[in-house]
């Protein structure tokens, strides 16, 4: 056994995931959960590459080094694993900690490494915009990406938008937005659809001087770097909660990060009190008793699509709680089926066809009818899912706005 | 605010759900995570062996089940009456039915189905297409397949072969390996070969391999790897290939024919509106006097979501499920922390011993309304109504009665909580 706090060679506390091990009975429920192993018959899946690995570690005691299956970059992290768990065991903590160690190429460690580093790049390009969407978006660049070992599909644009915040000074209602990288750098109408509708709602609202929340850091394996990332985010959102703030983010995986992962994956000791002050956008405006009831539906059928990250963090469905109140007449929720993007992922070039392949029940869902409306929280399943429908997806605080604020 | 809180997702949470959702009641169901029916058999055993130290397969069940209701007042079969567990089948088999992936059989009769190992083992009701006489069929071949763990053709055949013969019944008992020429990189259990025969073009393989050994008259017994959601269409598929007829045996877990039960029932609850919130654990409840005016979720943010309804069941699964927690000198119920009566006698020495665990009989007192009682009888919760293995009165290993109690216990107690029903006059 370990000696207690032990922390070396890039890992992290995690005793409170190994006492849960114990709780592993093999049943394999998680692996009937995984999208990718339906669709990739090689991969190992949730219980082999999670829990089984993890115990042959500490039987031996962390002197033998493991072999790391490489397959293990297959997974998308979408953590239907951990729901599936009829004995709550996590088997995506454990795969998050080893993926760090699959062996890659040099061209894939800087592919990784350019993926990794996505808010960096929006920071330069978002300042020039129309350059950098030119730069993007030429067939030369395309050959360059093709090279480099990127998916063959569209990059997001960047916006040129301005975002317009009002202060609402004194208000006894403060939140904090954690924009993340999406709404910040790719569709600022989002962010704007945010503000608008906390403003409208009395809120004194600000926008959090920071920029990614370390999800495509960890997710490619530079626990190191996101460790630092998440250590200053933490530092500047509790100045803010013990302000009176409550953190905001219309970013799934920003939101489930900054609740679970720093906590668990990183074990920051204030993640916990960080995470208690944390709220998914949708998910406040259920908690502050918002309702729309009453509002005439202006649209017919919409296809609303649960983002895996939305779902982890179980809090239910609170997005279509309100959009089910009268926005549309006929709602389907659909949280059956991972889009496959899952960040960066999708935009591999060797994940790009299982990226496809796992989303395609989501595609045909939404091919299948004719709806009006196709609604998702996650910026990367919205990419997702309008490169392979043609459909355009709309976050939903993007239709709520017109209804609250009244536009 | 819900009419009916759900909590657990094993067969007796869904048949608690499906019960209530009959009712047109608004009904969420809340678990840490999907049931144990993924790990289960699919088949739904009412009971095997009474009194449990026979031998022998029962073949009365119904004159067993008025010795129950006469001797044995505690059991769940004797609380609820043979009126309910007839409804409680037929509204099964109906749901089933509507969900899409039937059943067939029923409690009054004992069937008698092979298992993995090649043991008979009885059942009462099993998958539609499962739904066979065996005794028509004296051409047998079992068909194992060389990618898969856990299934042994030559074994399962030779315990077939023996147990026919020991019930006088000469058959032609065969045994096949099959290569379906898939990537090896893994072991691969039921469920991987179940997705693998999705695509048309292993399904051919498996016909090609198979055709020059069956006829018309065979009946080929392999384990339950034919499709997971597409079964349907994988099964055509090949019936219309060959033309002998096929058995699925349910394998170790993942179980495919447990997972098709949970998915399809799952699936129909869906479309008739129950909301499903799995993932986290319910940690505690709000208790008002003796009711129940909601439970508490465990989020990620580590809030806890507070979910009110105006009923509640109880189906987390006994010690097994983690719905029943043991320490040395006690056992509680984790949600509601209703203290349960530790027994004389903890375990038997004999570990087989043909009257079972005393430890396997310990659940929750209740009453004939399914609610929670004191030593004395008195109700602890009002509208709180407890279903499948938290009860106590039965022991589901010796008695091979697990899937039956669940099914009737969950559908009476989602009847009750959708009536709102504190008392049968009420009803």
């Amino acid at each position: 056994m370990r000696p207690d706090g032990w922390q070396g060679r890039g890992r992290f506390h995690m005793k409170q995931y190994e006492k849960r091990l114990d709780y592993c009975l093999k049943c394999s429920t998680c692996h009937t959960q995984c999208p990718v192993l339906e669709n990739f018959l090689d991969f190992p899946g949730p219980k082999h590459l999670g829990p089984e690995l993890e115990r042959l570690r500490m039987a031996q005691g962390h002197k033998i080094q493991l072999h790391i299956d490489e397959k293990l970059s297959c997974c998308t992290n979408c953590k239907r694993c951990d729901l599936a768990c009829p004995h709550g065991v996590k088997p995506s903590v454990f795969n998050m900690h080893n993926r760090a160690r699959v062996r890659l190429s040099l061209k894939e460690k800087v592919r990784d490494w350019l993926l990794a580093h996505n808010g960096r790049w929006g920071g330069i390009a978002s300042h020039i915009p129309a350059l950098s969407n030119l730069a993007l978006h030429n067939p030369l660049t395309r050959l360059v990406f093709d090279v480099i070992g990127l998916a063959p599909r569209d990059l997001p644009r960047y916006d040129t938008g301005k975002l317009k915040t009002g202060k609402a000074l004194g208000s006894p209602k403060k939140a904090v937005y954690f924009l993340g990288c999406y709404a910040r750098y790719n569709e600022r109408s989002i962010a704007q659809s945010v503000i608008n509708i906390f403003q409208a709602l009395g809120y004194q609202l600000e926008i959090a001087p920071l920029g990614c929340c370390g999800t495509p850091l960890f997710s490619n394996g530079f626990l190191a770097e996101a460790r630092g990332l998440a250590e200053k985010n933490t530092r500047v959102l509790l100045d803010y909660i013990e302000r009176g703030y409550k953190v905001i983010s219309s970013c799934p995986s920003c939101t489930l990060t900054l609740k679970e992962e720093y906590r668990d994956l990183f074990a920051l000791p204030e993640g916990e009190k960080l995470a208690q002050g944390v709220y998914d956008v949708c998910e406040l405006l259920v908690e502050e008793g918002l309702s729309l009831t009453g509002v005439t539906s202006p649209y017919a059928s919409a296809y609303y699509h649960v983002p895996c990250h939305l779902k982890a963090q179980g809090i239910g469905t609170p997005a279509a709680e309100l959009l089910g109140q009268g926005i549309t007449r006929e709602l389907t929720v659909s949280d059956g089926y991972c889009c496959g993007m899952a960040g960066t992922y999708g935009f591999k070039k060797e994940k790009y066809e299982l990226s496809k392949a796992i989303g395609s029940p989501v595609f045909q869902g939404i091919m299948d009818k004719d709806y009006e409306l196709v609604l998702t929280d996650c910026g990367t399943c919205k990419l997702q899912i309008e490169q392979n429908t043609g459909r355009k997806v709309l976050h939903p605080v993007q239709v709520m706005e017109k209804l609250i604020v009244g536009s | 605010m819900y009419d009916v809180i759900v909590i657990g997702a094993g067969l007796a949470g869904l048949m608690a759900a499906a019960a209530a959702a009959e009712l047109n009641k608004k009904v969420l169901v809340v678990a840490k995570g999907r049931g144990n029916l993924y790990s289960a058999s699919g088949y739904i055993d009412f009971l095997g062996y009474y009194p449990t130290d026979r031998r022998q397969p029962l073949e009365n069940v119904t004159r067993a089940l008025e010795d129950i209701v006469e001797n044995n007042p505690q059991h769940p079969y004797a609380l609820l009456g043979k009126e309910k567990i007839d409804q409680a089948f037929r509204f099964f088999l109906e749901v089933m039915n509507r969900a899409g992936y039937p059943y067939g059989g029923s409690w009054q009769k004992n069937r008698i189905h092979p298992t993995a190992a090649g043991a008979l083992a009885p059942t009462s009701l099993v998958p539609q297409r499962s739904c066979l006489d065996l005794a028509s069929y004296q051409d047998i071949l079992v068909v194992g397949f060389r990618e898969m763990l856990d299934f042994y053709p030559f074994y399962a055949a030779d315990n077939l072969r023996e147990q026919f013969y020991l019930q006088g019944e000469k058959k032609l008992v065969r045994a096949v390996w099959l290569d379906l020429g898939l990537s090896q990189e893994r072991e691969l259990n039921s469920y991987d070969l179940a997705v693998a025969l999705e695509d048309e073009a292993v399904r051919f393989r498996l016909a090609e391999q198979l055709r020059v050994k069956v006829s018309e008259h065979t009946l080929v017994i392999l384990p339950a790897v034919l499709g997971v959601r597409k079964w349907n269409r994988v099964q055509d598929h090949l019936q219309r290939m060959l033309a002998c007829t096929f058995l699925e045996i349910p394998t170790l877990p993942p179980s495919v024919t447990g997972m098709r039960l949970a998915e399809s029932l799952m699936g129909y609850l869906e479309q008739r509106g129950v909301e499903f919130q799995l993932g986290y654990p319910v940690t505690g409840a709000l208790q008002e006097g003796k009711r129940c005016t909601g439970v508490k979720i465990a989020t990620a943010s580590g809030r806890i979501q507070v979910k009110e309804a105006r009923t509640f069941v109880l189906a987390t699964g006994g010690i097994l499920g983690g719905g029943l927690r043991v320490k040395p000198y006690s056992i509680t119920e984790e949600i509601f922390k209703i203290k349960i009566e530790m027994p004389k006698e903890i375990s038997h020495q004999d570990f087989f011993a043909p009257q079972g665990q005393p430890l396997s009989r310990t659940g929750v007192k209740v009453n004939s309304l399914l609610q929670p009682i004191t030593a004395q009888g008195e109700p602890i919760l009002t509208n709180v109504f407890v279903a499948g293995k938290n009860l106590t009165g039965y022991d589901p290993f010796v008695e091979k009665s697990g899937n039956g109690v669940a099914l009737v216990s969950g559908y009476a107690a989602g009847w009750l909580a959708g009536k709102g029903a504190f008392s049968y006059e009420a009803v």
